[in-house]
């Protein structure tokens, strides 16, 4: 069922209207059954997954705790008989049992998405090898791929780790864990969100708001625009470029990217407004994904405003467990004897940025194109932090302000171009048409191209192009107004009644008369 | 009270604002053409219909219902659209049947329709849907039917049929305020598509340049298309047709109008055929495949078709309409001699065929 679909709507309308006629302790049980409904119209079978998910955290949360309770209980009694050392021995094993729970938590669930999202991957890898010996190759595997594995994989994981970390008491009652995991507004393409945060609100239950209502709708109209007039018009001629790259080179390869750009911001930050909003709809408050991303002065800022569920995770799950453990702390001490103490201090950061993000390239799909773009990101970000030092410095001797408006606006430009240029690996086939497209991209240019009626001549006319760049004039605009603490939906909700509904009215009239006449293609995100 | 009841008035009055907007945006940008006319048409109790042929290009146009109509005692209106899907047919014979007493189905069956493989829900599907009248039961049912990928925008306005320029807004106004538009009159309408003028009951009569036809190309792109079998698409909504007809005692017979004769072996038609007569033999459908026709009796050669895929000219639509008008009465009457009409072959037909497919 997708987002665009009537169904959806009328989905949301009796979800809501049940929701809110319930009693409020029961409210959260309509929740589970809107979700599990939501995901059966994609797939029955395949719901089993989720299912998986939840009682693998289920069980080992209730371990976790339970280790947790007997732990607390049994130092508490023996408090004045213990040594100091016999508790340090004891909490040492109960650490040990503990880890040994959440690391057969994490394999179980990210077992599960390896196998599902990755044996064939792993096959033809495999198979190239095998073909190379002159061996036969193995067959592949023909499943299907759940829907929003990498999601909620993820969401169940966070679960178990912070259960772990005594950051909450587990849940014990499975159905409501299973909410958590499935609840169907981010099922399909988050954000990944997190427990301490949805569950009060699951379980509190809500009072009827319409403001609730009507402002989770002036965000799913907001997201709908932004995917139907933008994403799938820039989306004809991402597919143009990229699917039949041998055709062009140089400036189409620009215009191919830079609406990809377009498209898949267009698309990912319009899925999520209409995430967002269905769950406003309910009172649920979720954590926004972006924030202004091609603002950013670097790519480490990049990635803390796109997706930001995900960069949050990373960092909360793998950047710090890993950069603080022991392991890392004994590199950082070799680094600084060896290689000088600034270099050495950051090497760990910088190996745990590459381990992030070759993480964050894999988590977009089982392909080698994906795995350099997470490794390229990783890379810029690992390298601009070792040479900070000598940045900082050139821009002192430069007598440039680093803060200045007219270098922050260049370290925007420049975030911007390294942003792109990984895009190149995200939407082409493979690591070789990215590299080829990127080379054509720079010596393909030819004076001819730049006659832009020729060049942009590709699925759209020229209006498509005006419509575009319109759009892009109007995100531009309210992303300022965001950026400078504006709140733009609380400020218009203090306009007059006419003026708001003019601006309502004109979102439907601009899907109606603007949309690209053409099948809404599914949100991109939705395939991971 | 007055206070918690105002902000709910205000929602009414907003949604039956956005209607209104709706409304507006489909009279000044949704183009009307050929369908929404042949839908008023038939929606027209008095015309009195008793006999739909239901198909896509090919069968408009190259079927004249007045022929048939000539040797049967009907009154039969061809609801042949282009890119009519066979879940488009299931729909508009629905909509006949709600203002005419239907008493015969000719369904036009061409391959392209049931070999490719369709999903359902793509975007320009609702093409039909959106012309049909909120008055109409078959919208709703259609919309009851087809929530899960039936899109918002098509859902409630007729977005795929928008054009958004002054000229349009222009025309639009002009034609929508016109009488011929309130009177549904298909003469006084433009159809680019049908390359010729509105002679009737669903018919245009195309017109021919005289020369051999293009598009051979065209043709070859899908010449292994019958590798693919038919698609479980045209499996669900022809046994829904059939079914539908069984229900309201329709008579459901199905025919493919001949097509380019030089094409036929790059189409692999005989496989076709092949696969279509045990489909419908299993059914208990009769199928009168004219591809098969007897060239002395239905003499045809390239240039009787606008191009090569197979759309047929006026003049020989009119001569193939009525050797199907005597066909079918024949068969009514139970007298159909089948080796009179047609080959018992493809093998037949193509050493008949032979050297003379693109010669006059």
């Amino acid at each position: 069922m997708s987002f665009s679909t009537v169904a959806y709507f009328l989905f949301l309308i009796i979800g809501i209207v049940v929701y809110y006629v319930i009693p409020r302790k029961y409210q959260w049980i309509w929740l589970l059954i809107m979700s599990y409904g939501y995901y059966f119209t994609f797939d029955v079978k395949t719901s089993l997954f989720m299912v998986y998910a939840t009682v693998t955290i289920y069980v080992c949360g209730l371990v976790l705790d339970n280790i947790r309770v007997k732990s607390d209980t049994y130092l508490k009694n023996n408090k004045e008989t213990l040594t100091k050392e016999e508790k340090k021995k004891y909490k040492e094993s109960v650490k040990r049992k503990k880890r040994l729970v959440l690391t057969a938590g994490v394999i179980l669930d990210f077992g599960m998405l390896a196998v599902m999202k990755y044996t064939n991957f792993a096959i033809e890898n495999l198979n190239s090898i095998i073909t190379r010996l002159g061996g036969e190759p193995i067959a592949l595997v023909k499943w299907v791929l759940p829907i929003g594995i990498s999601f909620f994989t993820f969401q169940a994981v966070s679960y178990i780790v912070d259960v772990y970390q005594g950051k909450y008491e587990a849940q014990k009652n499975p159905f409501k864990l299973g909410l958590f995991v499935s609840f169907f507004p981010q099922i399909m393409q988050g954000p990944i969100g997190r427990y301490d945060k949805l569950m009060p609100q699951f379980l509190e239950g809500r009072k009827f708001n319409l403001i609730n209502v009507q402002f989770g709708l002036q965000r799913i109209g907001w997201g709908l625009a932004k995917k139907m007039i933008l994403a799938d018009r820039a989306a004809v001629v991402v597919m143009e470029v990229f699917q039949h790259y041998e055709m062009y080179s140089g400036l189409h390869y620009i215009l191919g990217v830079l609406m990809y750009t377009i498209q898949l911001y267009m698309d990912f930050s319009g899925g999520i407004d209409i995430v967002i909003g269905s769950a406003e709809m309910f009172g649920i408050t979720m954590d926004e994904n972006f924030r202004q991303p091609f603002f950013s002065k670097s790519i480490g800022e990049f990635w803390r405003r796109w997706h930001i569920s995900l960069g949050a995770w990373m960092k909360d799950y793998i950047f710090y467990p890993m950069s603080l453990s022991k392991a890392m702390n004994k590199f950082g001490k070799w680094g600084k004897k060896h290689i000088g103490n600034t270099v050495g201090k950051t090497l760990p950061i910088c190996f745990a940025n590459m381990v992030i993000f070759f993480i964050v390239g894999i988590w977009h799909g089982p392909a080698w194109k994906f795995i350099i773009y997470g490794i390229y990101n990783g890379f810029i970000i690992a390298v601009s932090n070792l040479l900070e030092p000598v940045y900082k410095k050139g821009l002192e001797k430069c007598h440039i302000n680093g803060d200045g408006k007219a270098w922050t606006a260049f370290k925007v430009f420049r975030t911007f171009v390294l942003v792109v240029i990984g895009f190149y690996f995200d939407m082409s086939n493979s690591v070789s048409q990215a590299l080829c497209m990127i080379k054509w991209s720079i010596i393909g240019i030819r004076p001819t191209q730049f006659n832009l009626r020729d060049t942009l001549a590709i699925g759209l006319d020229v209006k498509d192009y005006v419509i575009i760049l319109m759009g892009c004039i109007v995100i531009l605009i309210v992303s300022i107004m965001k950026e400078k603490g504006i709140k733009v939906r609380e400020a218009l909700a203090k306009k007059p009644l006419p003026v708001r509904w003019l601006v309502y009215y004109g979102i439907v009239v601009l899907i109606l008369l603007f949309s690209y006449p053409g099948a809404t293609q599914g949100f991109l995100y939705a395939n991971f | 009270m007055k206070e918690k009841i105002i902000p709910w008035i205000r929602n009414i009055i907003f949604m039956a604002g956005l209607v209104v907007v709706v409304f507006v945006c489909d009279f000044l940008f949704a183009q009307q053409g050929y369908i929404r006319y042949i839908l008023q048409d038939v929606n027209n109790e008095q015309n009195n219909y008793d006999g739909i042929i239901l198909g896509a290009s090919h069968a408009r146009s190259a079927i004249n219902p007045q022929k048939i109509d000539n040797y049967d005692d009907t009154n039969t209106l061809s609801l042949a659209i282009p890119n009519e899907t066979l879940k488009d047919s299931v729909y508009v014979l629905e909509e006949a049947c709600n203002s005419q007493n239907i008493k015969r189905v000719i369904l036009d069956v061409d391959y392209q329709y049931w070999f490719i493989k369709t999903t359902e829900g793509y975007y320009n599907e609702a093409f039909i849907y959106n012309q049909m009248s909120w008055e109409s039961p078959t919208k709703w049912e259609y919309l009851f039917n087809n929530l899960g990928n039936l899109d918002i925008r098509n859902a409630f306005s007729q977005i795929i049929s928008y054009d958004v320029t002054p000229e349009t807004v222009v025309n639009n106004v002009k034609q929508k305020t016109s009488q011929d538009y309130r009177d549904g009159n298909i003469y006084s309408l433009t159809v680019g598509d049908a390359n010729g003028p509105y002679v009737g009951k669903g018919f245009f009569s195309r017109e021919l340049s005289g020369g051999l036809p293009g598009g051979l190309e065209y043709v070859e792109h899908f010449s292994d298309l019958v590798d693919d079998g038919i698609s479980d698409y045209a499996y669900k909504y022809f046994e829904k047709l059939k079914e539908y007809c069984d229900s309201k005692g329709i008579e459901l017979i199905c025919v493919t109008s001949p097509i380019t004769p030089s094409t036929l072996k790059i189409q692999s038609m005989d496989r076709v055929h092949d696969i279509f007569k045990e489909y419908f033999d299993s059914k208990g459908v009769t199928y009168l495949d004219f591809n098969m026709a007897r060239l002395d009796v239905l003499p045809r050669t390239d240039y009787d078709y606008g191009d090569m895929e197979g759309h047929m000219g006026g003049e020989p639509a009119e001569r193939y309409s009525d050797v199907l008008g005597q066909v079918l009465k024949k068969y009514e009457d139970k007298e159909l001699d089948m080796n009179q009409y047609f080959y018992s072959t493809f093998d037949e037909l193509y050493k008949e065929l032979d050297g003379t497919t693109s010669g006059k």
